[in-house]
């Protein structure tokens, strides 16, 4: 399954001319001002930026849990702007895979619940296989039966990603997925995330403030007052840091 | 201290909002049923007031016991004599007499809803009458009467109208000759009244020579006490002991007792149910206000944290509470006040005419619905504020998860005992041998056994949401499944939402096995009971005029006809046990009447031998030839030999007399009318053409009562059965609606509280309907869960009781009703429309607010 270097990648997500309002006239925030940026399948992007640079709000647009007040968002070529808001709850379950930074998991489920749950809410049933390749990827076999309240928070999130990936979906979202755990757990998670892109093709777009965790991405995308302020491919650590320096965050 | 709780009443109005409904529910009831029943006794009082004011003193036999106006009759002798006394304006003797039932143009009976239908003597002095002629004059001779205004425009009779009267003596047709108001109304507390002229009455209701009391006029100069006296010592000289002259006021007082201890029953009867939803009404608040101080143990730990002691957050959530209790409990009088102003107006509509604009509200009612309502609230919330005291200061820093509290064994134990307190305390009022205050030993036995058993709840709410929750998850799909888990994961929440729905299906559950034990007992008493072809009564049992026994015992198709009556007497003396006395034709027993008598003497039965039944005869160690004592209200103590001990299980319950016996020990008017009568055809003469000449004349004559057989007669006493147990259910709607409110409460909080939870299912792709559907399932298992509950102590209790029953004598066949699958039917219901609201707020719940909810 190596596709690293093909040459014409396709567009997983995007966005266009991306604008987010909060307030009118004088007193308007512009969280998105004027976003354009494309996804492309297979690839681990990073959207970094300091507080209050938007990298959250455009995450949350692009995966239809929040509304643009101008320009449009894709993903898989379909326009979430004119989606109505059960549409948005089926692209989200068949289209879309989350990880958040806490909090990711139903306690009253099993590991193995939540891993099938996106699969079990669509009412179809999970492609065996692909989920016994996924969760022994994420190393969890032994830990399925297992409700979230005895996970370590490392072995949660492992969880969530495994959710994530075993329903295939076009792109994942991760937002601060690593952070709230030690150095040890999230270089695990980040190393996961990376070998899901590497060897399965999953797109993951993760947001993060870490210049560490974004260096496992194949992009970086900088944002800035709800713009995009530049990008750098196969980043480092060091580099990261001194882009960040220069946008002041 | 006192900002941070007003500030937090205001941040939790919604929930409090709907803790503080239930208690209004409560409150408005108990208020409601105070304020109807003093209005109603009242109404009454004001009534034998009025009709009193121009008695000065009533004179009337002494009794033993009970309606102080149940003695026997007086001489008219008694009347010339008072005549006589110095200061003594007038004697009048009346005669207030029973049944004069009214049938209308139509040829059927007037009736109120089983009130008296009276017949009385009319006065010459017009001072002393109870009531005047609004419309016409006094009836003179045979041929006339006076009816009461109100049932006189009810159905539409004028003056010189015939109206159509069955007393005593028979049916008549009598002349109308004038139109009775009494004070200010038109109608004596909804009883029927027809006058007639005094020698009249006296024929009709067998008082020729008698009287049923004279009433006396005093000279407006002389001294009362003096003329009483005076009246007294005749009466002394006449019969010492036997007679007493009481003032007009006390009359009044003793009229309006007989029928206040009526209103006080139906008082405590509807109390009951509102001091049951107050209890109801205490889980809500033990539940919000335990789920309020979980939701703000970060609020209370930075209190503390800041310096607050334990005793200020208790008290910050009393005062809460106090707060909640004092609106809720003003709220809830307000609110009975308009109930008891709207069944009034009910009342009035149904022939209960009360003067306008007088609704009493009386100290002791906005006392009792204060205090109870008040705390009812402060005292439920004790143990959450308890809760909230130990919040470590700690918490502030933590991200504190509520934890998740299941059944400890102290808990289970603590409430097995409570339970087993309860019941002993319940089984110990129903058998006598408990605490001596019923109020207490019934309410506190309830109140333990139900406290005790959502203990105990608790251990097996886990279990049984799962067991319940199967078929949900099977086929409800992951919101079934996700439901029952949330059904689950707080057993302590689920089981006292349950439990407060648990009380009131309870009492639905208990009520229904014992109606169809009662259904089932009395068709089998029936059964055995009768060796008649036809029984005739009334529906509501209420006495029928004896004339129809005289009548039909005349038909040649009848061959055999028995009456039966129902009184009551006390064992040994006045103050001895109640006890049950029959009286029955000596030529029913065993014929018409089982009584399993070997070798039966009807000469001794008819020269007023006691029958005794067996249990009876257990129980005192009584045989054949034992002479024992009976006290009679009206005729004192009386000693009478046990001729036989009757082994058949039949409606009488204790001692049986011959008829004339029991007219000798009766002279009432009510009991000399018949409750029963029994009839078999004459030899070779079909029951059906038999049956055809007896309905004939009921049809005609006698339009109050029914005619049936046996299978009949067990369908009409089903039929009255099952009108009281919608009664029951009415009542007990109240606190099934509190409990409903509970678990839209208890759901309401615990969407609240999985704010983040519900944001994340629908992150990942779960729809509105499934999030709604989930809510709704798990609100279906918790009311499930109470109606199992439910069902199950109400079943037990119902075999608890059929054992008392048996222990007091009235065996009971005690039946588990198919019916029952309602009561489970019912909490499903309530389940998916408590769940509606609490279900529409998770599926709109902001996505992005939840899961940013750091």
């Amino acid at each position: 399954m190596a596709e690293t270097d093909t040459p014409v990648r396709t567009i997983a997500a995007r966005a266009v001319d991306a604008r987010k309002t909060y307030g009118k006239d004088d007193t308007a925030v512009h969280a998105l001002d004027g976003v354009t940026v494309d996804f492309e399948a297979g690839r681990f992007t990073a959207i970094m930026g300091p507080s209050g640079s938007g990298k959250s709000t455009l995450m949350h647009c692009l995966a239809g849990l929040d509304t643009l007040t101008g320009g449009q968002v894709f993903i898989d070529d379909i326009d979430l702007t004119t989606l109505k808001e059960k549409d948005l709850t089926l692209l989200r379950r068949e289209r879309v895979g989350f990880v958040f930074q806490s909090y990711n998991l139903v306690p009253t489920l099993t590991a193995i619940e939540n891993i099938t749950l996106p699969k079990a809410l669509a009412g179809t049933k999970p492609d065996q296989a692909w989920l016994d390749t996924v969760i022994d990827t994420v190393g969890l076999r032994n830990r399925l039966s297992h409700k979230p309240s005895e996970l370590s928070g490392g072995q949660q999130q492992r969880v969530a990603v495994a959710r994530t990936m075993a329903s295939r979906p076009t792109i994942i979202f991760a937002d601060e997925p690593t952070g709230n755990l030690d150095s040890k757990s999230s270089t695990e998670i980040l190393e996961f995330m990376r070998r899901a892109v590497r060897e399965f093709g999953q797109t993951i777009v993760m947001v993060t403030h870490d210049p560490n965790a974004a260096s496992y991405a194949d992009r970086v995308i900088f944002l800035a007052d709800g713009r995009v302020s530049g990008e750098m491919s196969d980043p480092t650590p060091e580099r990261i840091l001194d882009k960040l320096k220069g946008l002041g965050g | 201290m006192l900002r941070a709780t007003i500030r937090s009443l205001i941040a939790h109005k919604l929930r409090l909002v709907l803790t503080a409904i239930s208690v209004v529910v409560g409150v408005s009831f108990v208020a409601g049923t105070f304020v109807l029943t003093d209005t109603v006794k009242g109404t009454f009082g004001d009534l034998f007031s009025q009709i009193n004011a121009g008695v000065d003193l009533h004179v009337r036999s002494t009794t033993e016991f009970g309606d102080a106006n149940g003695g026997e009759p007086l001489s008219a002798s008694v009347r010339d004599t008072l005549a006589q006394v110095p200061g003594v304006v007038s004697a009048e003797g009346i005669v207030i007499g029973f049944p004069a039932q009214v049938l209308d143009k139509t040829g059927d009976a007037v009736s109120n809803g089983g009130a008296p239908t009276l017949g009385w003597s009319t006065y010459d002095d017009a001072e002393l009458s109870p009531f005047f002629y609004k419309v016409g004059r006094a009836p003179v001779g045979d041929a006339e009467v006076a009816l009461d205004a109100s049932t006189a425009s009810s159905h539409d009779f004028v003056v010189g109208d015939l109206v159509k009267i069955v007393t005593p003596e028979g049916p008549a047709v009598y002349t109308i000759t004038g139109l009775l108001g009494f004070g200010a109304v038109d109608n004596l507390g909804g009883a029927t009244v027809a006058a007639f002229d005094t020698p009249v009455a006296q024929r009709l209701f067998d008082r020729e020579g008698r009287f049923d009391a004279v009433e006396i006029r005093v000279d407006d100069a002389a001294n009362m006490l003096a003329v009483q006296a005076a009246v007294q010592q005749a009466l002394e000289t006449i019969e010492p002991g036997s007679f007493e002259a009481v003032t007009g006021e006390q009359n009044a007082e003793d009229q309006a007792d007989d029928l206040n201890s009526i209103v006080d029953a139906i008082n405590r009867f509807l109390l009951m149910f509102g001091y049951v939803a107050l209890f109801v009404s205490t889980y809500n608040i033990v539940n919000t206000f335990s789920i309020i101080v979980t939701q703000r143990t970060r609020e209370l730990a930075l209190l503390r944290a800041l310096g607050a002691s334990g005793r200020q957050v208790v008290s910050s959530v009393l005062v809460e509470a106090l707060v909640v209790g004092v609106i809720a409990s003003l709220a809830g009088l307000a609110l009975g006040l308009g109930i008891a102003a709207l069944i009034k107006e009910v009342l009035a509509s149904g022939g209960l005419e009360a003067p306008p604009g007088a609704l009493k509200l009386l100290p002791r009612t906005v006392i009792v619905a204060l205090v109870s309502g008040i705390v009812t609230t402060v005292v439920a919330a004790v143990a959450p504020a308890l809760r909230a005291a130990r919040v470590a200061p700690i918490a502030a820093i933590r991200d504190a998860q509520p934890p998740t509290t299941g059944g400890s064994l102290r808990r289970t134990a603590v409430g097995a005992g409570l339970a087993v307190v309860g019941l002993v305390m319940l089984i110990g009022v129903m058998t006598d041998h408990g605490p001596s205050n019923e109020i207490i030993g019934a309410g506190g036995g309830a109140g333990a056994l139900f406290i005790g058993v959502s203990l105990v709840a608790t251990l097996i709410a886990r279990p049984c949401a799962q067991i319940i929750g199967i078929g949900i998850a099977r086929f409800r799909g992951v919101p079934g499944r996700l439901a029952r888990e949330n059904s689950m994961r707080t057993p302590r929440r689920t089981s006292s939402t349950a439990s407060a729905l648990m009380i009131g299906l309870t009492l639905v559950t208990l009520v229904l096995v014992l109606a169809a034990s009662v259904t089932t007992t009395v068709a089998r008493v029936v059964d055995e009971s009768f060796g008649s072809d036809l029984t005739i009564s009334n529906e509501q049992f209420v006495p029928f005029s004896p004339a129809l026994h005289d009548t039909l015992a005349d038909l040649p198709e009848v061959g055999q006809i028995g009456r039966f009556r129902f009184g009551q007497a006390r064992f040994g003396g006045p103050d001895g046990e109640d006890v049950g006395i029959d009286g029955i034709d000596g030529v029913a027993i065993d014929t018409l009447y089982r009584m399993g008598i070997e070798n039966f003497d009807a000469a001794a039965f008819d020269a007023g031998g006691l029958l005794v039944s067996e249990r009876e005869a257990d129980k005192r160690g009584l045989r054949v030839g034992d002479r024992l004592q009976l006290t009679f209200a009206a005729t004192g103590t009386k000693e009478l030999a046990v001729i036989a001990v009757y082994t058949a299980r039949n409606f009488s319950s204790t001692y049986v007399v011959s008829s004339a016996e029991f007219e000798a020990n009766f002279p009432q008017s009510q009991f000399r009318a018949d409750n029963l009568l029994m009839v078999k055809a004459s030899p070779g003469v079909a029951v059906a053409s038999m049956r055809d000449a007896v309905t004939a004349i009921v049809e005609r004559d006698y339009p109050n009562v029914t005619v049936k057989n046996q299978s009949e007669l067990k369908a009409e006493r089903k039929e009255q059965i099952e009108q009281f147990l919608f009664i029951f259910f009415a009542m007990l709607a109240f606190s099934i609606l509190i409990a409903s409110i509970g678990v839209t409460n208890t759901l309401a909080l615990s969407v609240f509280e999985r704010t983040r939870e519900l944001g994340l299912l629908r992150a990942i792709g779960m729809t509105r309907r499934q999030m709604r559907s989930m809510v709704r399932w798990e609100a279906v298992i918790i009311a499930v869960f109470g109606g199992l509950l439910g069902l199950a102590l109400g079943v037990f209790l119902g075999f608890v009781m059929a054992g008392i029953f048996d222990s007091l004598g009235f065996a009971l066949d005690i039946v588990v009703p198919l019916s029952l699958v309602w009561v489970v039917v019912v909490a499903f219901v309530l389940g998916l429309i408590a769940a509606a609201l609490p279900a529409r707020r998770a599926a709109r719940l902001d996505i992005l607010n939840a899961i940013a909810t750091e």
